[in-house]
């Protein structure tokens, strides 16, 4: 037994899970924040705050990016800037070109463009309210093997000189894929969906190693499109691929509801106004109804024929006749569905051949021929038909061409010959009497008027 | 170093503070997943992180956790670039389901780098989150008062040895 007195038991320590006695119990946190209120406005605020210095430039990265895939850059000079709010891109000055290489591609003295954010936001489409661009130049003239935008400069190499008919032929080949995916699937019972297309396996430039896949729009499904409500874009010279007549001299384009996919409402007219360095004025009308249906003409009131001659336009096929004179020309086309309906009406004035004296024999005849017709105008029309991708000639108007023009012509030449020699006639008789003369003179105006 | 003992100072003070633990254990899971997850990218915003994001702010989690833990995820999904691309890589079946479910391919989970990241922060968050509530209630419980006690006596000047360590231990708990 131990002798030490007994001391008193020590108090025992408190459980920190046990309210002490007459302790307030401490309330138990809610889930919800009761500030999250004022913290996700304090949030947004700052987010709203932020988008000048943020998503703005951020916008404007991604813009710059997308030219830099196609090879293209804005110049320093150039400014663009998005205002989200407001729901428009705004650019001044704006020059585009080729990445490290010198010479403008495209420049434009203003863009203004406004979204239309609440429709785009409920259509899942890219709405814009009205785009107008003043003052684009530019020059797509071709820079080695490669045209600006049009066929940017292939990795592979080559040099070969870009074929445009092949061109035109993969847009529609292209167009008419385009079309047929956007359609609506139905699916009747036991019948097979359609077969799901994999996602776009492409590699980030800002992540090496990693791999991003895209999704890859799907038969029948829904496919975000651009649609411009009105558009207006003015401008000066933009040089063509190759030098011909047909460079732009200044241009106007207006339209209404410009989208490649149209709803079944909406209505899109798209109207040009296009002046040529050498090939005269060319008016341009598209209208499209939902898609299903539209019409296109082109006409050009004064078309030199020297300028659709140019070896880069016909190749050597009319350069080596020389012609002269004028082509009043129009193509009036129109198509439902896939079908396509359509003519293309030329009427040629005063035309010349002047072939050069190495020029065979074929082509002296031909230009004999000719011109016997002493430039009478020659009408020309020519049946389209086909598919709206392929369209085809269905009937070549030579035959109208043989047969009323050369009878027109004929009746000109007749006409011609008929007041020249009654014109020498009066001559002989108003010689003798200068009275006579003056009424000489006035017969001979009228003959000229009838042979017109 | 400084900065380091701070960031781990302030992560004791959050246990140590009057936030319930399954609150300090929502600030470590919301954080990491902020400091994985993609929320603004190059590529554009990303949905699940600002989702994420949100609910850190609407649900009554200490912020103090999530802003900790966001900068300690931050700093790691930095220095786990490579085998999240790997992991990302070899899950790129993944990849190329998500790119064709638009939440999750507006989440970047159609980018094998971003997905390599948020599948470790999807693995590392939760394991954090139950550590943390873990330690919180076994600190509050087992040390935190005992701890307590002890510095009454050594202000009592009736402690020896160790007094350094001990006064480190009681500046990182605030004590």
């Amino acid at each position: 037994m131990s002798d030490l007195p007994d001391l008193p038991a020590a108090a025992p320590l408190p459980d920190p899970t046990v309210p002490a006695p007459g302790a307030v119990p401490a309330k138990r946190p809610g889930l919800i924040r009761r500030s999250a209120v004022i913290v996700l406005v304090v949030v947004i605020l700052l987010f709203i705050l932020a988008f000048p210095f943020v998503v703005s430039p951020w916008i404007i990265a991604k813009v710059k990016v997308v030219l830099a895939s196609q090879g293209l850059e804005l110049t320093p000079e150039s400014t663009l800037s998005v205002s989200v709010f407001g729901g428009s891109v705004n650019g001044r000055n704006l020059v585009l070109r080729e990445i490290g290489q010198p010479g403008d591609v495209l420049t434009a003295t203003t863009l203004n463009a406004d979204l239309a954010v609440l429709a785009s936001i409920s259509s899942g489409d890219v709405i814009v309210d009205e785009l107008t661009i003043e003052g684009l130049t530019g020059s797509l003239r071709r820079r080695g093997d490669h045209v600006p935008i049009i066929s940017p400069p292939d990795p592979k190499g080559g040099g070969a000189p870009t074929d445009w008919l092949k061109l035109a032929q993969k847009a529609c080949d292209w167009y008419k894929q385009h079309r047929e995916e956007r359609k609506p699937v139905e699916t009747k019972p036991g019948e097979k969906p359609p077969e799901h297309k994999p996602p776009l396996k492409t590699e980030p430039t800002d992540w090496p190693k990693a791999v991003q896949y895209k999704p890859v729009p799907q038969p029948g499904g829904h496919w975000a499109r651009l649609l411009i409500r009105k558009l207006s874009i003015t401008g000066g010279k933009v040089g063509m691929p190759d030098e011909t007549p047909f460079d732009v001299a200044g241009f106007s384009l207006i339209g209404t509801n410009v989208a490649l996919d149209l709803n079944a409402d909406e209505v899109m007219d798209l109207t040009g106004k296009i002046a040529t360095t050498g090939a005269g004025p060319l008016d341009l009308a598209i209208n499209r109804k939902g898609g299903e249906s539209g019409t296109l003409k082109v006409a050009a009131s004064q078309m030199p024929l020297a300028a659709l001659a140019s070896k880069p336009i016909s190749g050597d096929t009319l350069a080596q006749y020389h012609p002269q004179g004028d082509a009043k020309f129009s193509l009036d086309t129109a198509w439902t569905g896939w079908n396509l309906t359509g003519a293309i009406d030329s009427v040629l004035t005063g035309l010349v051949l002047s072939p050069d004296k190495e020029a065979s024999s074929q082509a002296q005849q031909v230009a004999q021929a000719v011109n016997a017709l002493k430039g009478q105008p020659i009408a020309w029309p020519v049946k389209l038909g086909g598919l709206l991708y392929a369209p085809t000639i269905t009937d070549t108007g030579a035959e109208a061409v043989l047969k009323g023009n050369a009878a027109s012509a004929a009746t000109g030449i007749l006409k011609d010959k008929a007041t020249e020699k009654a014109g020498e006639l009066l001559d002989k008789q108003g010689v003798k009497s200068p009275a006579v003369q003056g009424a000489t003179d006035k017969a001979k105006d009228l003959l000229k008027g009838f042979g017109k | 170093m400084i900065i380091l003992l701070k960031m781990l100072r302030g992560m004791l003070k959050a246990i140590t503070s009057s936030a319930a633990p399954w609150q300090v254990a929502c600030g470590a899971l919301f954080g990491v997943l902020l400091g994985f997850l993609p929320i603004f990218p190059s590529a554009g915003p990303a949905l699940l992180g600002l989702t994420i994001l949100f609910l850190a702010i609407v649900i009554n989690c200490h912020l103090g956790s999530v802003l900790l833990f966001f900068g300690l995820g931050k700093v790691l999904s930095l220095m786990l670039v490579n085998p999240a691309v790997a992991l990302g890589n070899s899950c790129s079946g993944i990849a190329e389901a998500s790119a064709d479910i638009p939440f999750l391919h507006h989440s970047h989970w159609s980018h094998t780098g971003y997905l390599g990241l948020t599948m470790i922060g999807l693995i590392a968050a939760p394991l954090i989150a139950v550590f943390m509530a873990w330690f919180t209630v076994w600190l509050r419980t087992k040390v935190q008062e005992k701890l307590a006690a002890r510095r009454k006596l050594m202000a009592a000047g009736k402690v020896v040895g160790n007094a350094m360590v001990f006064k480190a231990v009681c500046w990182f708990l605030s004590l």
